[in-house]
């Protein structure tokens, strides 16, 4: 954009086409009715952009915002009720905190959600982060995930490093180098298939109250298999690796492992387990 | 004692391998195999869950898994995951290759004089050589027909979809060039021919390397220093 641009500036109840701008301010009930293009945005009050969205910087959004086409920008930040139709890529950032609706999916490289959010198509990026009640429809694909507070991932997860605590759901395939998930008080987690080279799931370590009873959460899966596997506190059906160690309250069907294998008296294999 | 599984298709045990049988075969780890589904160096069509008596049990196309993971373990060493998944299914927008990369081998003439002839270009991209080299295969077929394939051939998605297939079929004088996708099944009438089927599977083990061979670093933009 070589001529210089114009800022924009729109508060009330006002009403642009569309363009190219520098800085974008929206406020109060202001529409966009076309494609727009910007050095950076930031709406709040009632803003919708009906068309594109190309920003080169950070896109702001607090109060309700609704960006109805696809979205390009190094940033993306909603807070309050934010509703993107559109697909959306950024370079860097997004971050949803309030309640967010994502219509299509999600690329960037670091991801963070708390608050309410629920994307419907997949996200992809390096690090993903979330808290509050995150619901993804699609897949994650990341390097590094951290889940707590209330996640579902219905179409799997593929990354290195899992982690997880609180209450999980997530379907299709949990597929990661490594997978460390903290039962937490109370909550249940419940996955379909978990796959990896490490896989490691126990009550939360608690030195505050030592003796004293909790009922600590549960993990529920169909098949682990993996290279190295803890369990604790788990119901499966199979779990299957190279070294396997059942801790306590453990419901398996069936055990196959083929270097190394123990179980805690307290669990239950219903199957003899097998060397393979 | 081995109950018979319930839910086995139709194909012999040698055409499957189970996932179990695989690692004490080949003797790499979950860790590995799931690394390498990631990676989409194993592609996800060629895991196929069954319900056993055993639990839930995964078989893989035998002959295709023992040949990639073989791939894998021989060039792990040498090229990073992410280069092995280009090796297997190089980006096509990469490499170009002029005629005269094909000077030496004259099996590639028939498909390259045809596909330049279509595209107007003075030389192919990657996917436009593989083309070359699939068109250039049957034997029995007549100029007018072998352009028809080549025509076919470049509007088809050659690499994106592995489990694909193509079959050229002849009736009554005219020839039915076939892209099938995994799964479909194809029933032709009693007087309809069938010239030449390919497995895309086989594009990476076979035909790459010998389009890949073709065109040395060297043969890229030259920058000296």
């Amino acid at each position: 954009m070589s001529e210089k641009l114009m800022n924009l500036h729109l508060s009330g109840s006002s009403e642009v086409g569309g363009g190219q701008y520098n800085e974008v301010r929206m406020s109060g009930g202001s529409h966009v009715r076309g494609d727009m293009e910007c050095n950076c945005l930031h709406a709040s009050g009632s803003s919708h952009i009906f068309g594109q969205l190309n920003c080169h910087g950070a896109v702001h959004g607090s109060g309700a915002t609704h960006l109805q086409g696809d979205v390009q920008a190094s940033e993306l930040h909603l807070s309050g009720s934010g509703h993107v139709s559109g697909h959306v890529h950024c370079q860097d950032l997004i971050v949803l905190s309030g309640s967010s609706q994502i219509e299509q999916s999600m690329e960037c490289t670091r991801f963070s959600a708390s608050g309410s959010s629920h994307i419907r198509g997949d996200l992809r990026g390096q690090t993903m982060r979330a808290s509050g009640s995150c619901r993804v429809d699609g897949a994650v694909h990341m390097d590094k995930v951290e889940l707590s507070g209330a996640a579902t991932i219905q179409g799997g997860v593929e990354c290195e490093e899992f982690k997880g605590s609180g209450s999980l759901d997530i379907g299709g395939l949990l597929n990661a180098g490594s997978v460390e998930i903290n039962l937490t008080d109370g909550g249940k987690c419940t996955l379909h298939d978990i796959g990896g080279d490490r896989v490691h799931i126990a009550p939360e370590a608690t030195l505050k109250w030592p003796g004293f009873f909790k009922r600590s959460g549960r993990l529920s899966a169909s098949v682990i298999e993996a290279t190295d596997i803890y369990l604790e506190n788990t119901t499966a059906q199979v779990v299957r690796g190279a070294r396997v160690k059942i801790g306590p309250n453990c419901r398996i069907d069936r055990v196959e492992y083929s270097e190394a294998f123990s179980a805690d008296p307290a669990s239950k294999i219903l199957q003899s387990p097998v060397k393979l | 004692m081995a109950f018979p599984d319930s839910s086995s298709k139709c194909q012999s045990d040698d055409q499957w391998i189970s996932k179990k049988d695989l690692l004490a075969t080949t003797g790499i780890s979950y860790g590995q195999l799931y690394r390498w589904k990631r990676e989409r160096l194993i592609p996800d069509s060629w895991f196929d869950k069954r319900s056993a008596f055993t639990g839930q049990e995964t078989y893989f196309p035998r002959a295709l898994i023992l040949e990639r993971i073989h791939f894998i373990l021989e060039n792990k060493d040498r090229y990073t995951l992410p280069q092995l998944a280009e090796l297997i299914s190089p980006n096509p927008k990469g490499r170009r290759f002029a005629p005269r990369h094909f000077d030496h081998h004259p099996e590639f003439f028939p498909g390259v004089t045809l596909i330049l002839k279509l595209t107007g270009q003075h030389d192919l991209d990657y996917g436009q050589a593989l083309a070359a080299l699939i068109a250039s295969e049957p034997g029995n077929l007549s100029e007018g027909e072998r352009e028809f394939f080549c025509s076919c051939l470049l509007s088809w998605p050659l690499m994106a979809e592995p489990d694909a297939s193509i079959a050229l079929i002849r009736r009554c004088g005219t020839l039915f060039p076939l892209y099938m996708k995994p799964e479909s099944c194809l029933m032709l009438p009693k007087d309809a021919q069938t010239l030449y089927t390919l497995s895309l599977n086989r594009l990476p083990a076979d035909y790459q390397p010998r389009l890949n061979a073709l065109t040395q670093p060297d043969d890229e933009i030259p920058t000296k220093i």
